[in-house]
C-alpha cells in the first residue's frame, strides 16, 4: 500500500528520468503515432529496436517491465486468437472442419501483438516507470494551459488529481483499519447472497464516508489557512524548464518515425 | 470557507477513497479463502498461547517489514496482562494474531491448546471469544444510535433480541455510559465517550479474552480512570483474561498483574509486573521507563532515605513516604 503513491515509479538517474515531464508526454504521443505507422516487418523491427533502446536508456530492469505486463497477458492472447482465426486471406496454411488459418491471419496477429506490447512498454516507460504521478499531473496542467482560454478549470482539475494521489494510501490504510475493527466484532463480508453481502458492506461504507467528509473539511480549511486561492498569481516551487536534451529526444523520435515511414516502402514480406 | 475550495477538496478525497476502496476490495477477494459459515460457538477459553509466531507485512516487496519474529508467549488465565514496548515493536500486530485478524506466516495461535487456524471457517467464532478493541476505535461507528452500534457484535452472534439488548446495556454500564447517551447518535459523542462506546461494543460480545489496544491513549486522567475502572469491573464480573497495550507505565503498574515486554518484533521478557519493574536496565534497553514514582523513590534511596523497593504506584508511594515521615517526626 505504501508504494502506491509512487505508482510503479522506479527511481534511477537515467536520461529518461531526467527529461522534462511535458517533453515526456509529447514523446509518448509521438511514440504512439510511431507504433501505428508500422506496416511491414522491417518497420516493426525498427520499432522493437527503438523500444529496447528506450528501456535500456531508462535503466528500468527488464524483469520489472515484464512483471508489469502480466495483467495484460489475457488481452494479448485474446487479440492473437481473434486475429489468427478470424482473418481471411489468400494463402491457406491449415484447415480443419470450420477452422481456417491463413498466412495473413498469423502475420496480422504477430504484428498486432507486437504493437500492443510495444505500446504498453513504451508508454509505461515514459509515463509511469520514470515519472511520478505528481510530476505528471503538473505536466498535464502545464500542457493543457491553453484550454483555460475557453474557461476549462484546468488548474482545479490538476489540483484535485494531485490531492487525490496524495490521499489514496492514507485512505486505503483507513479502510483497512475500519474493516479490521468491524471484523473484530464478527462482521462477515463473504457469506450469504448478493443482498446480504451488499448489506454487510454498510458497516464499512458509512464510517468511510464520514471520515472522507471530515478529511475533506479539514483539508479545505488547511488549504485556506495557507492562503490557497487558485492559480491566479500562484508561483511554483519547482518550475519546469525545457532543456536541450528534451529537444534532442523529440527530434530523435521524429527521426525514428521518418525511418519507419521509409521502411514501410520496402515491400518485403507481408504488409499490413 | 470558500465553496470551491471545499469542492476541490471533497472531490479529491472522494476520488482517492474510491480508488482505495477498489484496491482493497480486490485485496479481500484474494485473501478470503474459506467461507465463514455460522457454526457452534466455541467453549470457554481458559488458555491463550502463541507459539513461535512469524509475521511480515508486505512480504516479497521492497517494503517488507518483519513485525513479529519468532514470538512465543502465553497469558495466565484471568489475569490482566500489560503489553509494553516502544512504538513499532509489534504490539498491535501481536494482538491481531489472537483473534485471527492476521494470519501468521508460521507458528501457531493456541486457544485451549487448539490452533485457531485448524478450521479457518470458524474464525468468526474465535473473534466472538477473543474480543479486540482496535487501536483507533473511533473508526467503527456506523449506526444511528450508540445502543445499536454496541449491539453490532452480539447481533452478529445471532443472539435472541432480548439478550442483545441486555448485553448492550450491561456493556454500556461497565464503561459508565448511561441511558441518555444510549439514544444519541454515535457521531455526537465526545472523544472519551466514543472510546468508551467502542470498548462497550466489544464487551457486549462478552468475550473470554478481552484485548484492548491503547484504550486510554489521548484521554484526560478522568477519562482514563473511567476506562480502567470499567475494565477491572468487566474482569471481576466475568473472570475474563484481559490484555492491555499501553505506553503509560503508571497505568500498567496500577492495573496489570503481568507484563509482556516487546522489543523489535520479539518478546524481550514476560512475567509478573513487580518483577519486571525491578529491572530498569532491561526496560531501558527496550526504550522503556519504569514508573516515575519508582524513579523518584530510587533517587531518594540513593540519597540515603530508607524507602523500600518494589513500589510502582502513586498510592503505595504516598503510603510509604507518610510511613517514613510519620516515623521521622516521631523520632525528632
Ligand atoms: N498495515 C501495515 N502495513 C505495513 N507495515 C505495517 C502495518 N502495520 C504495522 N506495520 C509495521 O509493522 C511494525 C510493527 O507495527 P505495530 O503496529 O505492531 O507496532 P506497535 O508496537 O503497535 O506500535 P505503536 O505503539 O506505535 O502502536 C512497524 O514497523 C510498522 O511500521
Ligand atoms: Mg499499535
Amino acid at each position: 500500500m505504501k508504494g502506491f503513491t509512487l505508482g510503479q515509479f522506479y527511481p534511477s538517474d537515467s536520461i529518461v528520468h531526467s527529461l522534462d515531464p511535458r517533453a515526456k508526454m509529447i514523446l509518448t504521443i509521438l511514440y504512439v503515432v510511431c507504433t501505428f505507422l508500422c506496416k511491414n516487418i522491417l518497420a516493426y523491427a525498427l520499432l522493437l529496436a527503438m523500444t529496447l533502446a528506450l528501456v535500456l536508456l531508462s535503466k528500468v530492469p527488464l524483469r520489472i517491465i515484464l512483471r508489469g505486463l502480466r495483467p495484460i497477458l489475457f488481452v494479448l492472447i485474446f487479440t492473437l486468437v481473434v486475429n489468427v482465426f478470424w482473418t481471411r486471406g489468400e494463402v491457406l496454411l491449415w484447415e480443419w472442419k470450420f477452422i481456417h488459418i491463413y498466412y495473413e491471419g498469423v502475420m496480422n496477429a504477430v504484428f498486432m501483438g507486437v504493437r500492443i506490447l510495444m505500446l504498453i512498454v513504451g508508454t509505461c516507460v515514459f509515463l509511469t516507470y520514470t515519472t511520478t504521478p505528481i510530476v505528471l499531473t503538473d505536466a498535464i496542467e502545464q500542457l493543457l494551459k491553453p484550454l483555460k482560454v475557453i474557461h476549462l478549470p484546468v488548474h482545479e482539475f490538476a489540483m484535485m488529481m494531485t490531492i487525490a494521489m496524495r490521499f489514496i494510501p492514507t485512505l486505503a490504510e483507513e479502510t483497512d483499519k475500519i474493516m479490521s475493527a468491524q471484523k473484530a466484532r464478527g462482521a462477515d463480508f463473504s457469506s450469504g447472497g448478493l443482498v446480504k453481502r451488499a448489506k454487510s458492506l454498510i458497516p464499512i461504507l458509512i464510517p468511510l464516508f464520514v471520515s472522507s467528509f471530515r478529511r475533506a473539511d479539514e483539508l479545505a480549511t488547511a488549504m485556506e489557512c495557507r492562503c490557497y486561492h487558485g492559480d491566479k498569481g500562484r508561483t511554483r516551487m519547482t518550475v519546469l524548464h525545457y532543456r536541450w536534451r528534451d529537444l534532442v529526444a523529440v527530434l530523435a523520435l521524429v527521426a525514428f518515425g521518418a525511418g519507419i515511414i521509409l521502411l514501410n516502402r520496402f515491400g518485403i514480406g507481408y504488409t499490413a | 470557507m470558500e465553496l470551491w475550495i471545499a469542492i476541490i477538496a471533497l472531490s479529491a478525497v472522494l476520488l482517492a477513497q474510491a480508488v482505495a476502496a477498489v484496491i482493497l476490495l480486490f485485496a479481500i477477494r484474494k485473501k478470503q479463502a474459506g467461507r465463514q459459515t455460522p457454526d457452534e460457538p466455541l467453549e470457554k477459553i481458559e488458555s491463550v498461547e502463541l507459539q513461535d509466531i512469524v509475521y511480515t507485512y508486505n512480504p516479497g516487496t521492497p517494503q517488507a517489514v518483519r513485525a513479529l519474529d519468532h514470538v512465543s508467549v502465553s497469558f495466565a488465565p484471568g489475569h490482566i496482562v500489560g503489553i509494553i514496548g516502544h512504538t513499532g515493536s509489534g504490539k498491535s500486530t501481536l494482538v491481531q494474531m489472537l483473534n485471527g485478524l492476521l494470519r501468521p506466516e508460521s507458528g501457531r495461535v493456541l486457544l485451549n491448546g487448539k490452533d485457531i487456524w485448524e478450521k479457518p471457517h470458524r474464525i468468526v467464532q474465535v473473534r466472538f471469544r477473543v474480543g479486540l478493541v482496535m487501536q483507533y476505535p473511533d473508526y467503527q461507528r456506523f449506526e444511528e444510535t450508540v445502543e445499536k452500534d454496541v449491539s453490532f457484535g452480539p447481533r452478529n452472534m445471532k443472539l435472541p433480541e432480548e439478550e442483545i439488548k441486555e448485553r448492550a446495556e450491561r456493556a454500556l454500564r461497565f464503561v459508565g455510559l448511561d441511558r441518555d447517551v444510549m439514544e444519541k447518535s454515535p457521531f455526537d459523542l465526545s472523544g472519551g465517550q466514543k472510546r468508551r462506546a467502542a470498548i462497550a461494543g466489544v464487551m457486549a460480545m462478552q468475550p473470554d479474552v478481552l484485548v484492548l489496544d491503547e484504550p486510554a491513549a489521548g484521554l484526560d486522567p478522568r477519562g482514563r480512570d473511567i476506562i480502567f475502572e470499567g475494565i477491572r469491573q468487566y474482569r471481576a464480573s466475568t473472570g475474563a483474561t484481559v490484555l492491555i497495550i499501553s505506553h503509560s507505565m503508571e497505568d500498567m503498574a496500577s492495573i496489570c498483574d503481568d507484563l509482556v515486554v516487546m522489543d523489535h518484533a520479539r518478546v524481550l521478557v514476560s512475567g509478573p509486573t513487580n518483577e519486571i519493574f525491578l529491572q530498569p536496565e532491561l526496560l531501558a534497553g527496550a526504550g522503556l521507563d519504569i514508573p516515575k514514582v519508582t524513579q523518584l523513590l530510587e533517587m531518594l534511596r540513593q540519597k540515603g532515605v530508607p524507602v523500600s523497593s518494589g513500589i510502582f504506584t502513586v498510592d503505595r508511594a504516598v503510603a510509604e513516604l507518610s510511613r517514613l515521615l510519620g516515623r521521622g517526626e516521631g523520632a525528632s
